[in-house]
């Protein structure tokens, strides 16, 4: 096809746009679009294709003949840099007076306008994002701006100011982009370098933005990056698991070859912090995790009844094994975390996932002062409900309402070490209404921990990585019954098998759970939490729970098989 | 002999091509513009044109208008114990501008070429053509308005390399079309538009104050019809005052109450500045689609009644920081342009040098899944074959492939639009194909879509594995059951159309009872007198009495309100 376009045409080879065009109108009056629309498409392609190639051949040639040309173009810049002469003329062009027609009223107004939106932008003062933002509109909504061209002329020169002022310019990024109706979703919308680089920009500073809003670890982040590269980063900061997180995944996204979003940042600070993550290293994650174990000992001890030498082996055991870990880890043999990082709610760190729900912890003395009637139980689940509302609206980020995350954190912890501990105490001491306390306090703090199921079943795609959630999940559960029969009961024989069955089952419904929304994956975690403790309060033995909580996997994987049939089914007949 | 018909939303028009010249026929009213309006007479036999039109604030229940809105959908509009459909109501009004030319040639006229706006989709077009063939016309060729527009201005320019810009807005439509003429070939480069937008659009700002200013009065009739069509007929009548004069008086009777409301051309164009923003961004869509910049266009053209408005010319002269062409009449070039498009179909001598090609002013494509970054599956993604502006007639493919593995069958659905997501999009149909079971991505599929002249669409997919192969021509699913088009056409031309010699006289009586129903008091008592003396003259029969006594009674009707608006 490529040679003969121009047997189509009727013309040589050329590069010439006005021959090509000539040539295609005289075919044209012999094979019109009305009476022979197959002998028209030919010429017209011809003729696009003779048009597309005016630009390659020249590339071409520029290739070849590079050197030669060299020393007869050096007198004139035009013909030196064809590809940057347009752009090099707009500029100057910009920079001069429009035209040299008279400028009338509203053009000189317009002019006024940019020029203080200019010197806002560039001037010593640093001005307020109001003031900034007033300016801009008074450009945007100057009576000249009506005609096209003028328009067409001031979104260029606008989007490049902008550019060149960042970040001083941010808080326009997003007017900008609302007022010159850059979408992406519509196909009419080309953009041109500058707005393509203006919308990037947008994009990360809301993301900034998001990110710096209630969280502490991340604003250090920034102030570190944006800071000299000599400043000292206490230790206390570093060593927090999030802000090497949240560290990682911001060099991560100015490494991803933006130069746009390098604009806000020191660039040999990044390049210092880049190199320092680079390298090989101690986990501060680890790090915690050695220290914290000794804490542990005590709550080992009173579970189990170990001697004090026996824990000390236990403690000096698991340190083994942990630097062993760390070891591999320095040498790149555990490669672990990038996989999971992948996910922003991974990156999240397990507490905040968790939610917020100080409020929670009143319930527990309430419960527990309430006389153990039937009406007890009413009483507190309407407290209950009042609280989950009112946790809704606080863990809601975008409502503006939601607590700073350190009061979150604290309010988290504390219901939570407290239900870990209450198999501990005597059973005659939990009363009913108490339980169901629990129950909800556990909802509330289960509301902020969506994400964690949403990962799970995101995470759970590959065989070993199920097969390794599975093994921790079985570890838990098998944790849970040992803890149990410290309590004085006395495990079933049949309850591995339980655990077996159950495990089972939670490979089965993982496709089904993601089918049914990630809601109802939360309300029947929820449902299977308060069973347990519900069982556990009126004194059903342990293999009920097994038993009521199969059964309810059971019912929700029927439906969710069900449901993911047909969708696969739907799926399937859609094409790629 | 094949004619050019301007089927519009409120007028409509027809003109043929004869010995090098356009000629626009006159209906039997002596007028060139048909209102494209059908009503039910009292006697049960349909009006169309002016008297139907006429009837409209009268008898809004029987009167039928700016259907063309609903071209291509099952809206049904019930005029008397009958309802019909907007092709059906095109094609009563395509049937009397066919009866105006047969009755100006004085031969049988069987094809035509009919424009449609720019941005009418398949359906749209597919139902124009089916009106055109309900009237018993053989539609030749749609012909878009702004090209029509386009050719009107360009045929006396061919000579020159000129590039100009079409701004065509309608009463329900808006297009524009950049175009460029070079070695006698007009060639449209890119057409945009917005198919909502029109100078209904702008009856509706003024209709919206006045019930704002009566709104007790109004609040109990809020959504009736037969008010709706009232303020609108005053709506208009005021907006057309607004032309020429800085304030007008809109006024209408309800009740047997009047109301009124002084509007000056400040208000209006405050009021529309909302309607006169949306002009804009097509304008720029389609200089940047063509390439061009405002300073390379040598003339903007104005076409369609509604540019007529001071507002809409001031706004344009403002887009472009200098004054549109007047060269084209707004209301009669795109009549114009079907008739030299009519002109050269039947390949006249006096146009064999002049060839027209046309764009298709949106992308056309079919949906698709994506597999995400975190493996999840993006359904609904709309991936374009024919990108807008594509010089028609116009034949593309892309290839796609399977998405599963063992998947049995590949179902396409096709879309028309500019969204990424094609839930924004207009489904046009959807075409099923089975594929040999494989691994995902191992059958690949050719997707071909093509484009004609008359802007529909044929789609054709192949699998090369298996030379299994699926043709759709995009057939409205609602249209598969209807009865087929040779009886619905001996059904239409079954009904009772009043006679098109007797419309002047209808046309001047429906104006009179209208009159009679917006005055009051003395004004409302002469009008009824001379509504009954003209009846009298109309019982006697005598054709020359009746003419002598229509003009006096349209003589004396113009003295009350003013000149005839149509």
């Amino acid at each position: 096809m490529s040679h003969d376009i121009w047997d189509v045409l009727g013309i040589e080879p050329t590069r010439d746009r006005d021959t090509i065009r000539r040539a295609y109108a005289r075919k044209l009056r012999v094979t019109n679009p009305e009476d022979d629309a197959e002998g028209f498409m030919r010429l017209r392609e011809a003729h696009d294709e003779a048009v597309a190639r005016i630009d390659w051949d020249w590339m071409w040639e520029e290739d070849e003949e590079g050197e030669d040309a060299d020393g007869g173009q050096a007198g004139d810049p035009h013909a030196a840099s064809p590809t940057l002469a347009p752009v090099a003329l707009a500029t100057m062009e910009r920079a001069l007076p429009a035209s040299p027609a008279p400028p009338t009223p509203e053009a000189e107004e317009l002019q006024a306008r940019i020029e203080r939106l200019e010197l806002l932008l560039r001037g010593y003062e640093i001005a307020p994002a109001a003031e900034l933002e007033a300016a801009f509109h008074a450009v945007l909504n100057a009576e000249a701006l009506e005609q096209i061209a003028v328009a067409d002329e001031v979104e260029a020169r606008l989007s490049h100011l902008l550019l060149e002022t960042a970040p001083r310019s941010d808080a326009l990024l997003a007017p900008a982009v609302d007022a010159f109706r850059w979408r992406r979703d519509d196909l009419h919308f080309e953009p041109s370098a500058a707005a393509e680089a203006i919308i990037q920009r947008r994009d990360f500073v809301e993301r900034r933005d998001r990110l710096l809003r209630n969280d502490d670890q991340a604003s250090a982040v920034v102030a570190v990056l944006q800071g000299p590269p000599t400043a000292k980063v206490p230790l206390w900061r570093r060593l927090n698991p999030r802000f090497e997180i949240v560290m990682k995944t911001l060099l991560e996204r100015l490494g991803a070859g933006d130069g746009v979003l390098m604009a806000g940042f020191d660039a040999e600070t990044v390049a210092l912090w880049r190199r320092r993550y680079e390298r090989p290293r101690l986990s501060s994650g680890m790090i915690w995790f050695t220290l914290g174990a000794p804490l542990l000992a005590p709550l080992i001890a009173a579970v189990n009844n170990l001697s004090p030498p026996t824990l000390l082996a236990v403690y000096l055991a698991t340190a083994g094994v942990i630097l062993a870990g760390q070891l591999f880890y320095l040498h790149g043999y555990l490669r672990l975390k990038t996989a999971w990082e992948i996910h922003r709610s991974w990156r999240a760190g397990a507490l905040e996932r968790i939610g917020w729900a100080p409020l929670s912890l009143v319930l527990l003395p309430v419960s527990a002062l309430l006389p153990d009637t039937l009406w007890s139980p009413l009483a507190v689940t309407g407290l209950g409900a009042l609280l989950l509302a009112w946790t809704y609206i606080t863990t809601d980020e975008a409502s503006g309402l939601a607590l700073p995350l350190h009061q979150r954190l604290l309010g988290q912890v504390v219901p939570f070490a407290w239900a870990l501990s209450l198999p501990l105490f005597d059973v005659d001491v939990i009363t009913p209404s108490m339980i169901l306390a629990l129950g909800v306090a556990a909802a509330v703090d289960f509301r902020g921990g969506t994400q964690v199921i949403q990962a799970w079943h995101l995470e759970m795609a590959k065989p070993l990585r199920l097969l390794g959630a599975l093994a921790f999940l079985a570890a838990v559960i098998v944790a849970g019954l040992a803890a149990w029969r410290m309590t004085g009961e006395t495990l079933p024989a049949w309850a591995p098998l339980c655990v077996a069955v159950v495990l089972a089952l939670a490979i089965g419904h993982r496709l089904p759970t993601a089918v049914l929304g990630e809601q109802l994956a939360q309300v029947r975690y929820y449902g299977m939490f308060v069973l347990f403790w519900l069982s556990r309060g009126l004194d059903v033995i342990v293999g009920s729970w097994l038993v009521i909580s199969t059964l309810w996997m059971l019912i929700g994987m029927a439906v969710g098989v069900i449901l993911s049939l047909t969708i696969e089914a739907r799926d399937r007949t859609s094409a790629r | 002999m094949i004619i050019g018909i301007d089927l519009g939303t409120t007028n409509s028009a027809v003109g043929v091509w004869r010995d090098g010249k356009v000629e626009l026929v006159p209906n039997s009213l002596g007028a060139v513009l048909t209102p494209s309006a059908v009503g039910l007479d009292n006697d049960g036999a349909l009006l169309v044109g002016l008297a139907a039109r006429e009837r409209r604030s009268t008898h809004p229940h029987l009167t039928a208008t700016t259907f063309k809105r609903y071209m291509g959908t099952t809206r049904a509009t019930r005029l008397g114990d009958k309802s019909y459909s907007p092709e059906e109501l095109s094609a009563l009004v395509l049937a009397r501008l066919k009866a105006d030319a047969e009755a100006y040639l004085g031969e049988p006229v069987r094809e035509a070429v009919i424009t449609v706006p720019a941005y009418f989709n398949d359906k749209q077009r597919k139902a124009t053509r089916r009106a055109g063939e309900l009237a018993g016309l053989k539609v030749e060729r749609l012909l878009n308005e702004p090209t029509a527009a386009a050719l009107a201005y360009g045929i006396h320019e061919l000579a020159d390399e000129t590039r100009f810009l079409v701004f065509d807005l309608g009463g329900g439509t808006f297009d524009v079309s950049v175009l460029e003429i070079f070695e006698g070939v007009i060639e449209v480069r890119s057409s945009t538009g917005d198919n909502r937008l029109g100078g209904e659009d702008f009856n509706k700002v003024l209709v919206d104050r006045m019930r704002a200013a009566h709104r007790e009065a109004f609040a109990a009739d809020l959504l009736g019809e037969a008010l709706t069509t009232r303020l609108d007929a005053a709506a208009e009548k005021a907006r057309r005052a607004l032309t020429t004069a800085d304030r007008a008086e809109m006024a209408v009777t309800w009740k047997d109450q009047a109301y009124t409301l002084e509007v000056t051309a400040e208000d209006f164009e405050a009021a529309a500045a909302p309607l006169l923003a949306k002009l804009k961004e097509p304008v720029t869509r389609a200089l940047r689609d063509g390439g061009l910049r405002p300073d390379d266009l040598k003339e903007i053209i104005l076409v369609g009644g509604a540019t007529r408005m001071p507002v809409v010319r001031r706004a344009v002269t403002r887009m472009f920081g200098r004054f549109p062409s007047t060269a084209v009449h707004p209301d009669e070039a795109v009549v114009i342009g079907a008739a030299i498009q009519a002109g050269l179909k039947s390949r006249d001598v006096a146009l064999k040098d002049v060839v027209m090609t046309d764009v298709c002013p949106y992308s056309l494509g079919v949906d698709v899944a994506e597999q995400g970054p975190g493996g999840a599956l993006r359904t609904g993604i709309f991936s374009p074959v024919i990108e807008r502006n594509t010089v028609v007639p116009a034949s593309r493919s892309k290839i796609f492939s399977t998405m599963q593995n063992g998947q049995r069958k590949v179902l396409f659905g096709i879309y028309q639009g500019e969204a990424r997501m094609v839930s924004e999009n207009v489904r046009l149909g959807e075409v099923e194909i089975p594929v040999p079971p494989a691994k995902a991505g191992e059958i690949s599929l050719e997707c071909r879509f093509s484009y004609d002249v008359n802007g529909l669409i044929e789609i054709d997919v192949l699998v090369p594995q298996t030379n299994e192969r699926r043709q759709l021509v995009i057939v409205d699913e609602d249209d598969r059951n209807a009865p087929d088009l040779e009886t619905r056409r001996a059904a239409l031309a079954a009904l009772k159309v009043n006679p098109r010699d007797t419309d002047a006289n209808r046309a001047a009586m429906a104006r009179a009872q209208r009159c009679y129903e917006m005055f009051l008091g003395d004004v409302r008592e002469h009008v009824g007198m001379l509504l009954s003396q003209f009846e009298g003259v109309l019982d006697g029969q005598d054709p020359r009495q009746i003419d002598a006594a229509r003009q006096q009674l349209l003589a004396a009707l113009d003295e009350l309100e003013g000149e005839s608006f149509l």
